[in-house]
């Protein structure tokens, strides 16, 4: 690698490159926070400009397009309860409650501080780890999609907040939904009433949309008292270093949701919002004050934040040594390089390495640019929310009808936008919570693909058993889903089992 | 006065939710039915053992009790019939009649606030953020926004 | 209040009165002045995919030839259907173009009852590319060739698995096709997308892959091709030899191109058969998509129409006997 550093060091020192990967990076953030406008939509909107620039200018500017995208994400998250990108869902799992608070600025520090932290983790791993990375890619088979999709589910646990029943409900209902259109595997359509529209599903950010963000929007009007000042943000000095001394202080959350984030990145099909789900439920598993966490504990954001920017290097490990995109915006990378006629395929770190390693470097640099630009636009973004609810109400509807029409510019998605909206209302009011709801959404495409090619390959190798239980990655997963099922129950076993040994000392 | 358990009709729903979707997967092949079908035993199995919790256990939730009723209608209402206005005159001048006119509805509670003023206030936000989205998305972004009938964006 | 109402009803009216006075005037074009305002180029696929790789080479000669911004847009979804069923809906006025995949638009109609559109409703324009499908086994196979496939297939009848992008696909269909010209039983695993059944067969997830041409080029040296869809031998690939030559009367393959809604206007449609095509006459063109793994065609509106027949017969004929067994 050191052979190529003055390439690097000129490339990265020619200004033209530099400033695009600023603007690259703005104009990420302001696309990634805007729901329905997403990172891929961006980086696809960018791709024939980059037909006229320089290898390394284009992939420069698209890699900081990217990192932009995947972080704008959490601020809509943050703010309004609704994720700017499918990434950012668990960001709103604790984010939204620290903006009732009134911290809203704290949150969104601590995520552009981990956003970025975990982006040049990601980034590293990438520069460093790609060829070992990609061999544990290639053991992802069928089975372990499946398994992994398990393990996420078992997160139905931790989210459903009140009722576990409830909660097994509104998984299934997700997983029901998901299933909406042509079957991945039959290959007939299911649930659509010949309807043809039908035939592509739901679009997964128009229900994000739907289950997020119309609910709290109908939340604050509905209460009967005149609102008082709408929850002003508190001002604090210093909070960007208290903050970040916070996260810096908490290296092992840190690092797990960085790794759970490469991790998923590598595994083409689960992009950004499995990592950051996993990770956050990793976190809430891992505290010792579980009951803290969706009520506004900085560490929640922190996890999700951490994860899905790491997942973007990640992702483009798949794509840097095998050819094969890890999430829908490293195709359009790909997309990029085939029009600067450089073929990305098994050869592509030999065959163009003073390119790939430039990349690569600049994709570190470019996240350390998304923190600077990150922090400093905490402190304004923050105050959108403290506008009256009635400009705020009526202006956040406007932006999920644009948003959840422009993601396919399709009119049957605003429709399905505002009735499950309203559905979800209802459905919060009586006690199911959105989460596990969307959670089945995202998962069910990957474990129904996982299930049905699994049980193909079992029905041709004749061994069921072998295929879903032996294979070393499914066996690590299995374990895990144990461990995240039994978990709690040993817990409280044991907590109820102390307690009453203390009755009987005392 | 009996209220009306939320728990036990939300069940009642979700056992027919699940049943229509059982009911739904006859005829499809293996590959396709194996997945919802399992989805939907597990729906159902669960509505109804909270069926029968419910009974059981009958909490008198109010689950609607402390909303401004009247508010959440005219909300939801208004985000139904936003819809149909944008089918009709498309997305631009049906956002700013949405927008201003809940930016006035919901100001109404605001006592010391002229109506002339809401009003104007109101008509700033619509066409300001209406008119800077529509031409952030439309000329910068290069996305297009929901056409109507008898307009074209 | 009451009066408040009253004046947004009123308001209401006036907008409409005035929409549809705005809609009536100007809607029917005398094709001679074809184009005269902005096109709209569909793909009814995801961003960065193929087709749209292919759109975004032709966007700069079709502006230049029509001498009208062509605006790409996307609408994916239902493996295409979402999109074609859009374009049947639209005004044949030449301003709405969408990409059109062969044998996609065959297939999803006949697969399935509420797919959207017609076939013969998709109005062909142009096919300008193919992308042969091909088949390979793993680099350390003791298969080398397809003589051996089709062996080891017979004495282990459903055992070999294959893998390939889509359900009642090009893939797909070729398998089917192949199993049903050499007498064997295999077991072929659908995947979303070209790429993850790629990556499904070099993790060694199944023992034969069926993949476009592009992946092939990209991948020759990971795996072993033992033979190609394609009508001639492939420049591509000039060691593989055909399945056609290989002893079984089939080819295969996936062509793209473009098309317009029913009741397009002929003159239009000449006019853009022209653009498209000459799009391929011009320097590098055929090059860079030989480069990538492509081949280049040149069919023009009604050689395609012809084509889609006979490709729709030949194939109603496969799926009828596949759901008849």
């Amino acid at each position: 690698m050191l052979e190529f550093l003055p390439d690097i060091i000129s490339s990265l020192t020619n200004p033209i490159n530099l400033l695009l990967m600023c603007a690259g990076v703005i104009a990420g953030i302001i696309v990634g926070a805007l729901p329905g406008l997403t990172a891929t939509m961006a980086l696809a909107l960018l791709l024939p400009f980059t037909f006229t620039m320089q290898a390394d200018t284009s992939l420069i500017t698209l890699g900081g397009l990217y990192i932009g995208g995947i972080y704008g994400g959490c601020i809509s998250a943050i703010l309004i309860n609704t994720p700017g990108t499918p990434s950012a869902i668990a960001t709103t799992f604790d984010g939204y409650p620290m903006t009732k608070k009134g911290k809203a600025t704290q949150a969104l520090i601590a995520a552009a501080v981990s956003s970025g932290i975990g982006g040049v983790i990601g980034g590293l791993a990438l520069l460093f780890l790609t060829p070992l990375l990609a061999t544990l890619a290639l053991r992802f088979g069928p089975p372990e999609y499946f398994w992994i999709a398990m393990l996420g589910l078992t997160m139905i646990a931790t989210l459903s907040s009140g009722s576990m029943l409830k909660g097994l409900m509104g998984g299934a209902v997700g997983l029901l939904i998901s299933t909406i259109g042509i079957s991945p595997v039959g290959g007939e359509s299911r649930y659509t009433f010949g309807f043809s529209p039908l035939q592509a599903g739901l679009e997964l950010i128009v229900i994000l949309i739907a289950f997020f963000c119309i609910p709290e929007v109908i939340g604050m009007i509905e209460s009967k008292i005149k609102q008082k000042k709408n929850k002003e943000v508190k001002k604090e000095r210093g909070v960007a270093r208290k903050l970040f001394f916070y996260i810096i202080k908490r290296p092992i959350l840190v690092i797990r949701s960085s790794i759970i984030g490469i991790i998923t990145g590598i595994i083409p099909g689960a992009g950004g919002n499995v990592a950051a789900l996993l990770s956050y439920d990793a976190a809430v598993r891992f505290s010792k004050d579980k009951k803290e966490f969706g009520k506004g504990k900085v560490d929640g954001v922190v996890a999700s934040e951490a994860s899905n920017n790491a997942e973007v290097g990640g992702s483009l490990v798949p794509l840097l040594s095998l050819g094969i995109p890890g999430a829908p915006p490293a195709a359009i990378i790909l997309g990029a390089l085939m029009m600067q006629g450089i073929r990305p395929g098994p050869d592509l770190l030999e065959e163009h390495s003073g390119l790939v390693y430039t990349f690569l470097v600049a994709f570190i640099v470019a996240n350390v640019v998304m923190l600077i630009f990150g922090l400093m636009g905490s402190r304004y973004v923050g105050k959108v929310i403290s506008l009256p609810v009635y400009y705020l109400a009526p202006s956040i509807v406007f932006l999920t009808i644009v948003g959840s029409y422009a993601i396919r510019n399709n009119f049957l998605d605003v429709a399905l936008m505002i009735g499950f909206g309203l559905l979800a209302y209802v459905m919060k009011k009586v006690g199911f919570n959105p989460a596990p709801i969307v959670l089945g959404l995202i998962l069910g495409p990957i474990a129904e693909r996982g299930l049905a090619q699994s049980m193909l390959m079992a029905k041709a190798s004749g061994n069921t058993f072998e295929l879903f239980f032996t294979r070393p990655i499914s066996v690590v997963l299995i374990a895990l889903c144990i461990l995240s099922i039994v978990g709690p129950l040993l817990s409280t076993i044991f907590r109820s089992k102390s307690k009453i040994d203390e009755e009987i000392q005392g | 006065m009996q209220r009306v358990n939320h728990d036990i009709v939300s069940s009642i729903i979700f056992i027919f939710v699940a049943a229509f979707a059982l009911w739904e997967t006859r005829g499809l092949s293996e590959m396709s039915y194996v997945f919802p079908r399992t989805a939907g035993i597990i729906l159902l199995v669960c509505s109804i053992i909270f069926f029968i919790k419910s009974i059981i256990k009958k909490e008198d939730k109010k689950a609607f009790d402390d909303i401004n009723k009247r508010k959440v209608m005219v909300m939801s209402l208004g985000m139904i019939g936003y819809l149909i206005v944008i089918g009709l005159v498309g997305f631009l001048i049906a956002s700013i009649i949405y927008i201003w006119a809940f930016c006035f509805y919901l100001q109404r509670d605001e006592k010391e606030k002229s109506n002339k003023s809401k009003m104007l206030h109101a008509g700033i936000t619509a066409f300001g953020v209406s008119i800077f989205f529509f031409v952030l998305f439309k000329f910068v972004f290069a996305v297009p926004l929901p056409p109507g009938i008898f307009f074209g964006g | 209040m009451k009066t408040k109402w009253l004046a947004l009803v009123f308001v209401l009216c006036g907008l409409f009165v005035l929409g549809a006075c705005a809609n009536s005037a100007g809607s029917t074009e005398d094709p001679e002045d074809y184009p005269s305002k902005k096109i709209t180029y569909s793909i009814p696929f995801d961003p960065g995919g193929q087709s749209d790789v292919e759109a975004r080479r032709q966007q700069p000669y079709l502006e230049e030839a029509l001498g009208q911004s062509v605006v790409i847009q996307y609408k994916p979804g239902g493996g295409g259907s979402v999109g074609w069923t859009e374009l049947v809906d639209k005004d044949p006025d030449g301003y709405f173009l969408s990409g059109m995949n062969i044998p996609h638009i065959i297939l999803q109609p006949l697969s399935n009852d509420d797919t959207g559109y017609e076939t013969e409703d998709i109005v062909p324009v142009a096919i300008v590319q193919a992308t042969p499908i091909g088949i390979a086994v793993s680099k350390d196979s003791d298969i080398n060739s397809l003589a051996d496939l089709v062996e080891k297939a017979k004495a282990n009848p459903g055992s070999v698995t294959a893998a390939g992008s889509g359900t009642y696909s090009g893939h797909h269909l070729a398998f089917l096709q192949l199993q049903d010209l050499a007498g064997v039983e295999m077991q072929y695993i659908p995947f979303d997308g070209a790429a993850p059944s790629v990556q499904a067969f070099l993790g060694g997830n199944t023992e034969v892959l069926f993949a476009n041409s592009s992946d092939l080029v990209k991948y020759a040296k990971d795996m072993k091709i033992l033979a190609i869809g394609s009508e001639e031998t492939f420049k591509p690939l000039p060691d593989v030899p055909t399945i056609k030559a290989e002893g079984y009367d089939m080819t295969a393959g996936i062509d793209r191109g473009v098309a317009v809604p029913p009741g397009t206007d002929p003159a239009i449609i000449a006019k853009l058969e022209k653009a498209f095509l000459d799009i391929l006459d011009e320097p590098g063109v055929m090059d860079e998509m030989y480069a990538e793994g492509f081949e280049p065609k040149k069919m023009g509106h009604d050689a395609a129409v012809e084509y889609i027949a006979t490709k729709k017969e030949q194939y109603s004929r496969i799926l009828e006997e596949v759901k008849g067994n």
